[in-house]
């Protein structure tokens, strides 16, 4: 059974533990709706999270602590400039500025960190999203294990042959990925996928 | 409007004040701050004020024109509001900055001139579908304050009651073209009836309860704020200025502090006017430069 | 509209041809409220509404709304950065732009760019109670609301499309938002005035207590969100309209909560 409910529809009392989640709003004591959708509750260690999931492409903006994927679209020494594409599942029509500083690549050795062998154009990101430094960019950090590179093709070869110009390359180490085709290696930072539900257990 | 930043414990000093009756600067919630008035300080309008509410300051000129009545209204004159943010007043209003403001501005005092029990537009026509007198109303913002809405309002009252349009001692329609026969004797002239004019009152809503008057800190601090065109006993428009909402319940308690309010500051406008206007002819008043 | 300075536009200043009508015949017709209502609907009868959400593809959410023959297409766009901004903003934005077709009236571009810029930032203040603006700091919203016909009671109108077109692109919204108009004539309260009505009402000769009143309103919590009155009027009346104007809103929020429901209920259907 699904509760529609509407904006500013009053759904129940907030306490404790009882907690108003997303598309809901708090006054006065009650949990309100924001959106125009269906009631949903998740418990969480005796929490109880009321959120209403419109269907409808939701409008959000990232704020720190959620995992973008993004795409690289200018490298240089310093930093690689990218374009977020989807925040957590909900995919962005229009891409947001974000920015990830070579000093956020990754967590140990930051001193010896270089851009060119970490990222490159067009390669598929996971980032966390850290406090913005710059109005309207969002900065990004890749420093952890589940995050960096998840996507990315060959340069050389690869690209001059049409076939093979998008076929992924493959993880090889946490430093490395390969070409299947041509099995050229190419240096990145390279994210560790996780299966989904593992990365509820992390959350 | 103005970028002012006021702290939360600022903001909860002057929420508490109004609360309890006694504003930040010693006034109570229905309260003006002090007013100064100046008409004809222009010698090359035919209109002309300068109005003070405590720093917001304006300054009017009114020229009237000649033009040919709009064809859907051929028996009636033209009126035109035109209010300029000069970057004197705030720097905000630098560059197009104050082009926002100027226009609600403008629109609003368009909006509460319309209606013809406000202010009749007949008696600025000539000879109906030919001639008709236009009023161009210059609104200069010197500084600003807060509460432009009633300064400039007030300000535009003042510089029509002490608007001279010349008299027309004949008007004849000579196949087609226009014969216009203006008086010689300077003195000679048609005045506008200022009584009914409205004037625009700035409400807002700090906390529960309703404010006239607010100066720019007290403008930060409310959730939503309203202007009214009160003419006698009457209203000319409502308009919401600021994005916030208000109880249904409030928009009652808003009307009534209004007209009231109003009618007081009509009541002491028009009486200061006159007063100073017996100043001005028998030059009792020794000015020492224009803006003093 | 662009307009090429560089060709021969044409001579500029025509007149309507209304105005050769004969104007003692059309005074009488006109300008004369018999307390009876062309369309046959009582004082207080307001027209029927008709909502359909998602009407334009390209935007994320959008609402064509009909109210009697004033019909008005909405969208509503994606986030954007503020042009210019240099300032850190704790909330959102919004940018409305309001246009009149040019062939929206009984004459041609009747209405100037400033009347719809003034029609604009209302629009604009009504909606930014609505929003949620805080979940969206330093970006804005774009609304793009244009009127394809125009027979009265444009504003409310406009202002419940755009809130339609809010919650179709499931963006935060406090409430629902619901207007609607009210027309003074002679100190007699016309609901949902045609155009032919507010003229009446706003005309060059009108009876005394006259005028135009709009009021949107947040309905679960009782608040206004925008006041617009034009006109000369006694306070008690307004007060009288106020509360009509309130209960009228109610009205149509039960038919706006129905649309939004069986868009939710078809949706879930299909997935």
């Amino acid at each position: 059974m699904e509760i529609v409910c509407f904006p500013g529809q009053r759904i129940c009392a907030a306490n404790d533990n009882i907690i108003a989640g997303s598309g809901t709003y708090e006054r006065l004591g009650y949990i309100f709706s924001s959106l125009a959708g269906t009631i949903e509750t998740t418990t969480q260690e005796k929490n109880n999270i009321i959120s209403v999931k419109s269907l409808g492409n939701k409008t959000v903006l990232p704020v720190v602590g959620d995992v973008v994927t993004a795409r690289v679209e200018i490298v240089n020494q310093r930093f690689a400039k990218c374009q977020i594409l989807c925040i957590g599942d909900v995919l962005l029509n229009r891409p947001l500025r974000g920015i990830l500083r070579k000093e956020d690549v990754r967590a140990t050795d930051i001193d010896r960190v270089e851009m060119y062998k970490n990222f490159r154009p067009n390669d598929i990101i996971l980032a966390k999203v850290i406090p913005q430094i710059e109005l309207h960019t969002f900065s990004l950090s890749t420093a952890e294990n589940e995050l960096g590179v998840v996507l990315a093709t060959a340069r050389g070869l690869a690209a001059t042959c049409n076939r093979a110009s998008n076929t992924p390359m493959v993880p090889i180490s946490w430093l490395e990925m390969q070409c299947p085709l041509t099995g050229i290696k190419e240096p990145r930072k390279v994210a560790k996928i996780m299966s989904e539900n593992s990365l509820v257990k992390i959350e | 409007m103005a970028y002012n930043p006021l702290s939360e414990a600022e903001k909860i000093f002057i929420l508490h004040g109004v609360q309890d009756d006694f504003r930040n600067d010693g006034r109570t919630r229905n309260d003006f701050r002090p007013m100064e008035l100046q008409t004809n300080v222009i010698a090359s309008a035919s209109g002309s004020a300068r109005f003070c509410i405590a720093n917001s300051d304006i300054l009017v000129g009114i020229k009237p024109e000649i033009d040919i009545p709009s064809p859907n209204k051929p028996n009636e004159g033209k009126i035109e509001f035109l209010v300029d943010c000069s970057a004197n007043a705030l720097l905000d209003f630098e560059g197009r900055g104050g082009e926002e403001l100027a226009s609600e501005i403008t629109n609003c005092l368009k909006l509460t001139y319309s209606s013809p029990y406000a202010f009749d537009l007949k008696s600025l026509c000539i000879l109906p579908k030919f001639q008709c007198w236009k009023l161009y109303v210059d609104i200069l913002i010197l500084q600003c304050a807060g509460n432009l809405y009633d300064a400039i309002s007030l300000a535009v009252k003042c510089a029509l009651y002490n608007l001279r349009i010349p008299r027309v001692t004949s008007a004849l329609l000579d196949g087609g073209n226009v014969d216009l026969v203006l008086s010689d004797d300077p003195s000679d002239c048609d005045r506008i009836n200022a009584e009914s004019l409205p004037i625009l009152m700035t409400v807002c809503k700090i906390g529960d309860y309703c404010i006239v008057d607010p100066s720019i800190d007290e403008e930060n601090c409310s959730t939503s704020s309203a202007v009214v065109g009160v003419s006698g006993n009457k209203i000319t428009t409502i308009k919401t200025i600021s994005g916030g909402s208000f109880h249904a319940d409030t928009l009652n308690n808003l009307i009534d502090l209004t007209i009231t309010t109003a009618k007081y500051l009509n009541e002491k406008l028009l009486k200061s006017l006159k007063q100073e206007e017996r100043q001005m002819e028998s030059n009792k008043i020794q000015k020492c430069s224009f803006l003093n | 509209m662009p307009f090429d300075t560089k060709r021969i536009n044409g001579p500029d200043n025509t007149f309507s041809y209304r105005q050769f009508i004969d104007a003692d015949k059309d005074e009488k017709n006109k300008k004369e409220f018999t307390g009876k209502r062309n369309d046959n609907r009582e004082l207080l009868d307001h027209r029927k509404i008709a909502v359909q959400l998602n009407a334009i593809t390209k935007a994320k959410g959008s609402c064509y709304i009909e109210n009697g023959n004033t019909k008005i297409i909405c969208g509503v766009f994606e986030l954007r950065e503020i042009a210019k901004s240099s300032r850190y903003n704790d909330k959102g934005q919004l940018y409305c732009d309001f246009k009149y077709a040019p062939f929206s009236r009984e004459t041609r571009k009747s209405v100037t760019e400033n009347e719809e810029k003034s029609l604009a930032m209302s629009i604009k203040l009504a909606l930014e109670s609505l929003v949620c603006l805080h979940e969206f700091p330093n970006y804005q919203i774009d609304v793009f609301i244009m009127v394809l016909e125009d027979d009265g009671a444009v504003l409310s109108t406009a202002v419940m499309a755009a809130g339609m077109a809010f919650v179709d692109a499931s963006i935060s919204c406090f409430d629902i938002i619901t207007s609607s108009t009210i027309a003074f004539i002679d100190g007699i309260m016309v609901v949902d005035p045609t155009s032919e009505e507010e003229d009446i009402a706003n005309s060059t000769n009108p009876p005394e207590n006259h005028g135009t009143i709009t009021i949107s309103s947040l309905n679960s919590m009782d608040q206004i969100s925008q006041v617009i009155f034009n006109g000369f009027i006694e306070p008690q009346l307004l007060k009288d309209a106020k509360k009509q104007l309130l209960e009228i809103n109610k009205v149509h929020e039960i038919y706006l909560k129905k649309v939004v429901s069986m868009k939710i209920i078809k949706e879930h259907r299909e997935t």
